[in-house]
């Protein structure tokens, strides 16, 4: 049983004298039997596991129980710690010699499992320690996020505010204090109620609404009006929210108040600006009907009266008044043209309302029927290539053709006039060009000739109001185009460049 | 009937108008164009109205701007009243605006015409009311 059981077996004296030791404790020990034999038990233990090995045999020696266990650390013969489970007993009915009694020690090896028990030890101290620098990492990072949200809240520039759900400030932040007219100080206490201006709408009163009915997941939000302490009234824009504790309840309300009022002041401003705009256009259209009948009326009379004279009496006077009647006359006449020319140009100063589909190739042709005395006198040849459909106010649209053909008949050289139209479409838009073959325009004037009463050319060589292109420009304007003239090509002539959006933006009327 | 061959032809032109160079103007075209035509002057529509029932007109050629009661009120006037409804009125007035044009056949006129701004367009346009609404037009009486 000694020789083959497969525990490790050594008995000896409690001197230490080894007397007996089985084949498994060699083996455990990695000695041959010969060199255990004659060495000192407490020899083969390690220095560490001394202590506890004298106290158990001095136990088992004292109190004589069955058996004491304990656990000691051997050393193998390469100096190898070996981790052993040891229990011991004092050899029955053996005499006690000088050498002290004979005990007998079962060892089993446990080293791997103390091993692993020591690095569970370890590890666990590892994770202790980790555990440790990550609380206090979490402490400091918690006492960051909250001087970072106290930053956040105190410097942030709007109004912000943390208050009871009573609407009692509990934290009211620096830019909120000064939009209030308050120090940080008065804050506690007060309440939203405290600054909303009286004369503001109840339902304005997103603290009361929040009292009332607490939704909390909603952010209320309005335009509303405050008042400071000092009386100035400031337009805000206020949202509120709940806040929730762990439990889902609500716990606070977060405010936050953006001051608008320039926004506002600048709103007033450009609804001012619209109204005076709105009132100068009518004002302008009213000009256009007192053109249209107090300068005409009297304008007629003076003229059907002038021709009536001139009827009945020409070559009855003498030759001055014949021509003095001639004069008058023809400054009537051109007053005539005047007052027409600035009544057409009022006309399409008014806001497009009436756009729709148009024909512009139909309206080349409305616009030629309107000329075709002009164009059958001076042998005009009028060409067109890729004319659109577009969107559009077709009278102006007609109009806008009609004035720059009349423009390059009226402006023709010795040779017939040779007009042409086309149509190029451009992203969004389209790209008129109207060309021909006429005397042209000096560059140097290329803006001028689309200003109101600008003429480059003499009244008795060129009759004319200097209108027509300033209402070309108003009308391509009007539908949100543009109209240039071209530079002028070598062989001489005129090309107007105008474009039209596929779609025009009707403008909205401003009451 | 109108015009019909065995009465004399009609020739009394109510002309409402309220400036005297327009009614003068309008009185020269008249006689150049039917120099037997017999005008009656309004200047305003109560005058209008008084001369319509003292004695019947074969037209009335009618200015829309008048002092007080406008031309197309004393149309609606006419209009409603059954003795003159049936009377041809042309509005002849300097307004060209389709406002005017729009309510003046909307209250029943029987044509509308632009005084011309020309004297030979004035005289011609004068000329061509005469002919077609004393002489041309049959209407129900």
């Amino acid at each position: 049983l000694f020789a083959h059981s497969p525990s490790a077996i050594v008995l000896f004296r409690t001197n230490g004298t080894i007397e007996d030791l089985n084949p498994a404790m060699c083996r455990m020990l990695g000695y041959d039997r010969k060199d255990l034999e004659g060495r000192n038990w407490w020899n083969l233990l390690e220095t560490h596991s001394m202590e506890a090995a004298l106290a158990g045999i001095q136990r088992l020696v004292e109190r004589r129980p069955e058996s004491v266990e304990f656990e000691a650390r051997m050393r193998g013969r390469s100096g190898e710690r070996i981790w052993c489970h040891v229990g011991v007993a004092l050899v029955p009915g053996d005499g006690e010699d000088q050498d002290g009694p004979l005990v007998q020690a079962h060892l089993v090896d446990i080293t791997s499992s103390a091993e692993m028990q020591r690095e569970l030890l370890q590890r666990l101290t590892r994770l202790d320690r980790q555990l440790q620098e990550e609380h206090v990492r979490a402490a400091l990072a918690l006492r960051e996020s909250e001087e970072r949200f106290r930053g956040v809240f105190e410097q942030a520039p709007i109004g912000m505010a943390i208050a009871g759900l009573d609407g009692r400030f509990q934290q009211v932040n620096s830019a909120l204090c000064r939009m209030l007219g308050i120090d940080p100080g008065q804050a506690a206490g007060a309440s939203w109620d405290d600054f909303l201006d009286p004369s503001a709408d109840d339902s304005a009163n997103l603290s009361r609404r929040a009292q009332r009915s607490p939704n909390p997941s909603a952010i209320l939000e309005c335009d509303t009006r405050f008042r400071a302490r000092d009386g100035r009234c400031i337009d805000v824009q206020w949202s509120l929210s709940l806040a929730r504790d762990a439990r889902g309840e609500p716990s606070c309300q977060v405010g936050q108040v953006c001051d608008i009022s320039p926004r506002k002041r600048a709103e007033a401003a450009l609804t001012r600006y619209a109204a005076d705009l709105d009132r100068s256009n009518r004002d302008l259209q009213d000009f256009a009907s007192v053109a249209s009948h107090d300068l005409q009326e009297p304008l007629r009379m003076v003229k059907s009266y002038l021709e009536l004279l001139s009827r009945r009496y020409k070559g009855k006077l003498d030759s001055d008044a014949d021509e003095f009647i001639g004069y008058a006359l023809e400054g009537a006449g051109r007053m005539q043209n005047f007052v027409a020319g600035l009544l057409a140009y009022s006309r399409v100063g008014a806001p497009l309302r009436d756009c729709r589909e148009v024909d512009t190739r139909a309206s080349l042709e409305a616009a030629l029927a309107n000329l075709h005395m002009a164009v059958r006198e001076t042998g005009a040849t009028v060409t067109h290539s890729g004319l659109p459909r577009i969107e559009a106010d077709g009278l102006q649209v007609t109009q806008l053709l009609q004035n720059l053909v009349a423009n390059s008949i009226k402006f023709r050289s010795q040779e017939p006039p040779r007009i042409h139209i086309e149509a190029k479409p451009r992203r969004g838009h389209w790209e008129f060009r109207v060309s021909d073959n006429g005397i042209g325009i000096d560059p140097r004037y290329s803006d001028r000739v689309f200003q109101v009463f600008q003429r480059l050319h003499s009244q008795s060589r060129y009759p004319g109001a200097g209108i027509g292109l300033a209402v070309c420009k108003r009308i391509v304007e009007r539908h949100g185009g543009t109209i240039h003239l071209e530079e002028p090509a070598a062989d001489g002539g005129a090309t107007f460049v105008f474009t039209l959006p596929d779609r025009v933006r009707t403008s909205p009327s401003v009451e | 009937v109108w015009n019909n061959p065995g009465l004399a032809a009609p020739r009394r032109v109510l002309v409402v108008e309220d400036n005297p160079a327009d009614l003068r103007l309008i009185r020269e075209a008249l006689a150049e164009a039917n120099p037997a035509a017999d005008i009656l002057a309004a200047a305003d529509a109560d005058q209008a109205v008084a001369l319509l029932e003292s004695g019947a007109a074969d037209l009335v050629l009618l200015d829309l701007n008048l002092p007080r009661a406008d031309g197309h009120e004393l149309l609606a006037t006419l209009r409603s009243d059954p003795r003159w409804a049936p009377l041809p009125v042309v509005v002849f007035s300097s307004s060209d605006s389709p406002a005017d044009i729009r309510r003046a056949y909307q209250g029943m006129a029987n044509c509308y015409v632009t005084k011309p701004g020309q004297l030979d367009q004035f005289l011609d346009a004068v000329g061509r009311i005469e002919r077609f609404w004393l002489r041309t037009a049959r209407l129900p009486r």
